[in-house]
């Protein structure tokens, strides 16, 4: 902790502490764990900038079938590497504090693969697929059924696609979501 | 910049466009032909649906608090910040409305600072929001305000700290992660329960001990009448010394801490000792104690002289003095324990019903399917907390099952819907069969433990009644006589020469099989074991036998666990339920199966305890002359509470009735002459309903059929309690006992199953590859199972509380335990299962199972509290005919005002016109509920036919710009033509060729825009044409698009745009040309 402590100054921590649902303690902390990742690079520069790889390497993010695609929100670089801001970011979003609105934001930018603000068709099927697992033997007859199920279910305006606002329905009555969507420092 | 303010992507491309059109958006004029003139797809970010997307990222600021903040401010710094800043700045500036910019104080600042970590974009921008936010000039707040500010900061600092020590205060959360990285929120919902129970217990023990055990720790008692001034040797005194000097000789010994019995039994954890006395609180009290005190024994004197059997209540002693006592404060032990233990239970009610009506809410919404199952499954179905690969991949197969199954039962549903009617009544009727036969096997199971018990006390009464009371004291004598229950109470038996007597034979081999239980599943530890003495003098043979016999209850009840649920999974098959359904109507038919033990038990108590209840309603009855004063000088009530009890013993036997009119009749006469008129009537009126029962009883040949034995034994209630047939002096700590035995017995039968048989087979099985030991040993972690063995203790729990009052505490603490037995069980033992355990959905299965337990468990304690009469020598309700009458007692010594207030409520005229009330309530919110239902559909509809006007609307807007943007490019190329020719004229006039104009490359207008055709306006889509086989007219933007409208940008599968005419060329058109 003290090796941490003496890479940030005060009024950054209050920053951080400002911008994110965490306390200082949690910020050194998360700090600390960004560090594991690569300890040379983050002890030379505290804000390095961490390939996905590498960054895909923790624990939670590895085993989770959608990790490169946090990954690629959350970078300010928007090519899926991370500094340590973006991992703060990452965190804080993921964390108990944060509100179900923020927290669907980014779910809906995560699930979002072809970025056109609009879950479509092929970004359920990809959800689908991560989800089970691609080598599963969940045919493509119970993927369209299930994506039809989901659109029927959903899309209120029956545009095929399901826009921000319905998601963030859907996320509303979801009583899962809200457990479901964290990762706990 | 507009529309995906909040999009990452669209930021980036969107930046030129962002700054030519700044100025437009200040306007926020969203309809500008002019700007979507630029980019045609972009029509769609302009729409006011995707206006407001960041505002519900935002909604949490205060309504008020919004913002009329600088937007000059804003703009100012509009080309500092980056595309994000601007996006930030221009959501605010669609929203809300740019009232007053200068209005910008500190207060607001510091909320805008806070309100910026819900805003989606990257730590850096954030910084310089907050940056520009900080040096901004703003309005100091003056006087009041700045006071309010100020406390508003500090407060939120609390906050956060309080947040933080909360968090690391939090019990288990290092646990709670690591079971939650490998077995998903699911399992940690569990453990989670595990939790609250655990606090709940501790909130209610510190309820209990605060009221009822402290004063009892710290108020001096006041002593009772000794025994020997009591001429009755039935007496409340007389009784409790007995018990008193039962218990105080008691020693300690381990055997007894695990079987709360003997010196165990002396302390406060049972109801026994708690006092029946009322704790003065004043410096008068000893003076007017005393002085009531001699009065009292004089009185006795003059009773015990006159031959007449008075008794000194302890309701006279209190209420003798009363013109001194009355002004004191004093503390009703006894009253303040019905009065807490009645809260204890609704504390509970209240926090299961709260958690419940949560789930509740839920299952309601999933049943008007308003649940959207399947988003919820596909949006929350990761647990993004999971952080082991193998866990991970359980998660991906689970989920996968969890798909499968719920496109299995849309199948099904729809298979469901179109059954016949025929099959419909063929699968009521194999339901009905099946409902019968599953109420059958409980049954069935009920009887088989209830025949079991006693086969098995039948089986092992030769064993032990002969010897075993003298053994036992031989064993033990040396220690203590009074050693345990068991032991005093066979000597008891034995002492009365009736051993033969069924019920104390029978009485005698469950408490020490029940001992012996103990012993040998708390390891045998320190080699105690109850029956050890008469173990040694039995053969090998006859040892297993009686280890056979005692444990035969519990073998069956082990094996039914097991056997019987496997029965109601093959039976549920053909019922043909929803596969969620199955698991619910499975696992509630189980919670029966246990319960129904649990059942059999109590009524084993209760008949140990009826006939001793015969005895206390006698010796209530014999000296009734208490309930009679009890009238005289606590209440001027109805004759109900005195005939109550009398009553009820003329139905049981005529001749103790005989006695108990002619001593109420005694006792009427010997009160006449200090009794006033009214209580004068109101005694003669039940003198007078007593005889006339008795009158009726004497005609009843039913009196007559009693037995010599009957008669006799009831003719002489010479004893505190019916010792001839085996009812424990104080029955509420023998069954407080009970409790605790089996409660500590449930608890270390999970200990030794988890780290002595679950384990080991865990460990076989990770160390050996054959089939055979993965079949023995992998388990799963089986969430119903463990929920109904943590309930179960629950139910116990709760069932011994009014008996043993530190029982909450205990299972606070041995709940605490199981927390890590079962994450032992969890993480060690076990796989994660293939079911998919949702947290929602695992709660409500918690919580319903709770309350049906809780349900259950009430029932007998009620009845208890209500109906049996309580020991004469124990426990603060001695001598009363039910422990709830000390409740009416107190009532009915409250204000007359507050009576006919509490007796109105129960009248017909509050009754029925509350009644309509609720009915008229119900039926509104009925009405309401339904025209919302009805507008929710009508809003859908709405918003299907809004969402396809939207999507018409706007590829006709798109098509509409390019056909312009066409236009314009040919008019353009059409100058250019013309440019060109001027000036080739011109060279050809000058013979000069310099070619000035780069931009200007000759091309042949092309001969098919040349036709000149209407705008072809596609015909209006229908709802039910499918519009994914569309393309989508608001297009995505593409990646590489710059701002400048070109022929490749436009999208494919549209037609070639017709040409509006030539004369209808706007001069507006031309602006977008730069």
């Amino acid at each position: 902790m003290g090796q941490a402590n003496s890479q940030f100054s005060e009024d950054e921590l209050q920053d951080y502490e400002d911008l994110t649902y965490f306390t200082k303690k949690e910020i050194l902390y998360a700090h600390k764990k960004f560090k594991n990742l690569a300890p040379e690079k983050v002890g030379h520069n505290k804000n390095a900038k961490l390939s996905m790889s590498k960054v895909l390497e923790y624990p939670e993010l590895k085993a989770n079938p959608f990790g490169d695609r946090i990954c690629k929100v959350f970078s300010s670089s928007n090519d899926g590497d991370i500094t340590f801001e973006d991992f703060l970011d990452m965190m804080s979003v993921f964390s108990d504090a944060a509100p179900k609105a923020v927290k669907a934001e980014h779910a809906f930018r995560i699930y979002d693969f072809d970025g056109d603000d609009m879950i479509g068709r092929n970004d359920l099927k990809q959800v689908i697929q991560r989800l089970v697992d691609y080598n599963s033997d969940l045919g493509h007859n119970d993927i369209d059924q299930l994506i039809n199920n989901i659109l029927e279910e959903a899309d209120l305006d029956d545009d095929g696609a399901l826009s921000f606002a319905e998601f963030e329905h859907i996320i509303d009555k979801s009583s899962d979501f809200i457990n479901s969507f964290r990762i706990r420092l | 910049m507009s529309g995906g303010k909040d999009r990452r992507s669209r930021a980036s491309k969107t930046q030129g466009w962002e700054e030519a059109g700044g100025e437009f958006y200040q306007e926020s004029y969203p309809a500008d032909l002019e700007g979507m003139q630029r980019d045609p797809s972009k029509i769609a970010t302009l729409l006011p649906s995707k206006q407001t997307r960041n505002a519900t990222t935002r909604r949490v600021r205060p309504a008020q608090g919004q913002d009329t903040k600088g937007g000059t401010r804003r703009r100012a710094s509009f080309s500092t910040v980056a595309r994000r800043g601007s996006q930030y700045h221009e959501m605010q500036v669609a929203t809300l409305p740019d009232l007053s910019e200068n209005l910008i104080n500190e207060e607001r600042t510091w909320e805008e600072i806070r309100e910026i970590k819900s805003m989606p974009v990257p730590m850096a921008q954030k910084r310089e929001m907050k940056a520009q936010l900080q040096n901004a000039t703003k309005l100091r707040l003056q006087g009041f305000e700045q006071i309010k500010w100020r406390r508003r900061k500090a407060w939120q600092s609390f906050r956060s700290k309080w947040g933080e020590y909360q968090t690391k205060l939090e019990l288990w959360r290092m646990s709670l992660k690591t079971i939650e990285g490998n077995f998903g929120t699911g399992v940690v919902a569990y453990f989670l329960f595990l939790r609250w129970l655990v606090f709940l217990n501790l909130l209610l023990f510190l309820l209990i001990f605060a009221f009822v055990v402290l004063p009892h720790l710290v108020l001096r008692e006041p002593t009772d009448l000794p025994c020997d001034l009591v001429t009755d040797p039935t007496s409340v005194q007389c009784c409790s010394e007995s018990y008193e000097n039962v218990t105080r000789t008691a020693q300690f010994s381990v055997l007894d801490l695990i079987q709360g019995t003997g010196f165990v039994e002396g302390t406060l954890l049972f109801y026994g000792m708690y006092t029946n006395q009322i704790y003065g609180y004043s410096p008068m009290e000893d003076r007017a104690y005393h002085t009531a005190r001699q009065l009292r024994m004089s009185a006795a004197a003059a009773a015990a002289i006159n031959g007449s059997t008075v008794e000194t209540s302890r309701l006279l002693e209190s209420d003798l003095p009363d013109p001194e006592r009355q002004t004191i404060l004093y503390y009703d032990l006894p009253l303040v324990y019905v009065i807490i233990i009645a809260i204890y239970y609704i504390i509970t009610l209240v926090a299961i019903m709260r958690a419940v009506v949560r789930q509740f809410k839920d299952r309601i919404a999933e049943g008007e399917g308003l649940f959207y199952q399947y988003c919820n499954l596909v949006f929350g179905g990761w647990d993004f907390c999971i952080h082991n690969q193998k866990s991970a991949d359980i998660k991906h197969r689970a989920l996968h099952n969890e798909i499968k199954s719920l496109l299995y039962q849309k199948r099904f549903e729809h298979e469901r819907n179109n059954r016949s009617r025929e099959f419909m009544l063929k699968l009521i009727a194999i339901r009905m069969l099946v409902n019968l036969v599953v109420f059958v096997i409980l049954l069935l199971a009920a009887i088989t433990i209830y025949v079991l018990f006693n086969v098995s006390l039948a089986e092992l009464e030769p064993n032990f009644t002969p010897s075993h009371p003298v053994s036992f004291s031989e064993g033990i004598g040396n220690r203590t006589l009074y050693m345990s229950w068991p032991s005093s109470w066979s000597v008891f038996s034995s002492a009365s020469q009736r051993g033969a007597i069924s019920f104390a034979s029978t009485i005698t081999p469950l408490l020490s099989s029940i001992s012996d239980e103990v012993g040998a599943d708390g390891g045998g530890s320190g080699g105690f074991n109850a029956t050890d003495p008469t173990m040694e003098r039995l053969s090998l043979e006859e040892k297993l036998r009686v280890l056979f016999y005692e444990f035969l209850p519990y073998l069956a009840i082990v094996c039914m666990n097991l056997v019987v649920p496997q029965l109601f999974n093959y039976l549920v098959q053909y019922e043909k339920y929803s596969p969620l359904f199955v698991i619910k109507i499975s696992l509630f038919r189980t919670v029966f199966l246990r319960l129904s033990s649990l059942a059999v038990l109590l009524s084993r108590f209760y008949f140990l305890i009826t006939p001793m209840n015969v005895t206390q309603k006698l010796l209530l009855n014999a000296s009734s002359e208490q309930g009679v004063e009890q009238i005289l000088t606590t209440t001027l009530a109805p004759s109900t509470t005195t005939a109550m009890p009398v009553t009820t013993t003329t139905t049981i036997s005529s001749t103790s009735t005989t006695q108990a009119a002619a001593s109420l009749v005694s006792t009427v006469a010997y009160q006449l002459p200090e009794a006033n008129a009214s209580l004068v009537a109101n005694l003669t009126a039940t003198t007078i309903s007593v005889l006339g029962t008795l009158l009726l009883d004497r005609q009843s040949p039913v009196a007559e059929a009693q037995t010599q034995q009957q008669q006799q034994q009831q003719q002489l209630p010479t004893q505190c309690y019916d010792e001839q047939n085996g009812a424990p002096q104080c029955w509420e700590t023998f069954v407080g006992q009970q409790f605790y035995k089996l409660f500590i017995v449930d608890f270390a039968t999970h200990f030794l199953v988890t780290f002595f048989v679950n384990f080991p087979r865990a460990l076989f099985a990770r160390h050996s590859s054959s089939r055979l030991a993965k079949f023995i040993g992998e388990q799963e972690f089986e969430l119903s199972k463990h929920v109904l063995d943590v309930i179960y203790s629950q139910t116990l729990c709760w069932l011994g509380t009014f008996y043993a009052p530190f029982l909450p505490a205990i299972a606070a603490l041995l709940t605490f335990l199981m927390f890590y037995i079962k994450k032992f069980a969890c993480l060690v033992n076990s796989n994660p299962s293939a079911i998919l355990y949702r947290a929602s959905r695992s709660k409500s299965l918690f919580m319903s199972t709770l309350l049906i337990s809780f349900t259950l468990a009430l029932v007998p304690v009620v009845y208890a509290l209500a109906e049996i009469v309580p020991s004469r020598s124990c426990g603060p309700f001695r001598g009363l005919p039910s422990v709830w009458d000390r409740a009416i007692a107190a009532f009915m010594k409250m204000p007359q005002f507050f009576q006919n207030v509490i007796f109105y409520f129960g009248t017909a005229s509050f009754a029925i016109p509350c009644f309509v009330v609720l009915t008229f309530f119900i039926y509104y919110y009925y009405a309401v509920s339904t025209a919302n239902r009805h507008m929710v559909q009508v809003l859908k509809q709405q918003l299907v036919l809004e969402g396809h006007d939207k999507q018409f609307l706007l590829s006709r807007l798109s098509l509409f710009i390019k056909q312009q943007q066409e236009y314009q490019k040919r008019m353009m190329r059409q100058a250019a033509e013309q440019q060109q020719q001027q000036q080739q004229q011109q060279q050809y006039q000058q013979q000069h060729s310099v070619s000035s104009n780069t931009a200007n490359n000759v091309i042949p207008p092309p001969s098919a825009y040349q036709q000149q055709q209407p705008p072809v306006v596609p015909p209006p889509r229908t709802n039910s044409q499918s519009q994914a086989s569309e393309p989508t007219p608001a297009l995505p933007p593409r990646a590489d698009r710059d701002s400048k409208p070109s022929s490749r940008d436009r999208p494919k599968d549209l037609p070639p745009p017709p040409i509006p005419a030539s004369g209808s060329s706007s001069t507006g058109n031309t602006t977008g040309a730069n």
